[in-house]
């Protein structure tokens, strides 16, 4: 009657199974770091987003052309700030106006973030596994004051 | 009958690891394509009102100057939202509708309307998960005063 529980109650057989336990675990690890790196892409992709979003904003609507590229930059340096985002894994494309800073010329701005193979909490990324990049274009406000010309868009 | 109880219980840890660690992992499937949709849906709601935006240009001023009507060029509305969505963040996505309002009378408007199939990343490896999913987002700006 008590045969059963006295077979389990022993280590004999224990180390048949015990390999299964690390694979287990690797397997659980590995997926767990696969999940933190999309969520990384992801989180990288809403801040990128964003800065040149705020860029483009901030160039098509400035008061004052002179020395807006720089400004733009700088908007697109602080957005991703406040996502968390700085260092030298940020990249913004130089903003190129071949037809001047007239009325209705496009302006396109890619911002690039190159997302960490492996983060830390408190420490920081290690790596590189992706660059996530997120473009932003629009047209310099057609009837905006401050720029001569007529609207020819 | 404590001892007992914990001899019932001997192995149980082993069956539960692998049933928490699938579900870990179907949540986390969950979470990056919901995550992702939302990633692109914001994208297409951004570029959409940057095209509306955009739009504005097609409105004719020299008409506005003259008579103080509102009045667009549709033809050139289509041709400035279809540009800044080709050149914008997200090329694939289509123009649905381009619609302006409120000529008469009203507060006129423009309203961008575009559709994106977002591919899923996870879900297509789960079974009867879905490949893709349709994102639809419309912005529309206002000509004040």
């Amino acid at each position: 009657m008590t045969e059963p529980i006295r077979r389990a109650s022993g280590d004999a057989g224990q180390v048949g199974g015990m390999e299964v336990l690390p694979f287990g675990f690797l397997t659980f690890v590995a997926v767990t770091l696969l999940l933190v790196n999309a969520w990384g892409v992801i989180d990288a992709k809403l801040a990128t987003t964003s800065a040149s979003r705020e860029a483009v904003r901030t160039f098509v609507e400035a008061s004052d052309p002179a020395g807006i590229a720089h400004t733009a930059e700088r908007r697109a340096i602080e957005a991703l700030t406040a996502y968390g985002y700085t260092g030298g894994r940020v990249g913004i494309d130089a903003l190129v106006l071949p037809e001047g800073y007239v009325r209705c010329a496009r302006i396109t701005l890619s911002v690039t973030y190159d997302v960490p193979a492996l983060t830390i909490p408190f420490i920081g990324g290690f790596g590189h596994a992706v660059t996530v990049r997120s473009t932003s274009t629009e047209l310099i406000d057609p009837f905006r004051d401050g720029i001569r010309g007529v609207a020819t868009c | 009958m404590l001892m007992q109880n914990r001899r019932m219980d001997g192995g149980t840890v082993l069956l539960l690891f692998p049933a928490a660690a699938l579900i870990m992992i179907v949540l986390g499937a969950i979470v990056i394509d919901v995550s992702l949709s939302q990633v692109r849906a914001r994208e297409l709601e951004l570029a959409a009102a940057s095209a509306a935006n955009d739009a504005l240009g097609a409105l004719d001023v020299q008409n506005l100057r003259a008579t103080g009507q509102v009045r667009f060029d549709p033809v050139l509305a289509e041709a400035i939202v279809t540009e800044s969505v080709a050149m914008g963040p997200l090329p694939n996505a289509s123009v649905r509708s381009i619609s302006i309002t409120g000529i008469d009378g009203e507060t006129p408007q423009i309203a961008v309307t575009l559709t994106l199939v977002v591919d899923l990343v996870m879900s297509p490896a789960l079974p009867g998960g879905i490949g893709s999913t349709t994102i639809t987002r419309t912005r529309t700006v206002s000509i004040l005063g």
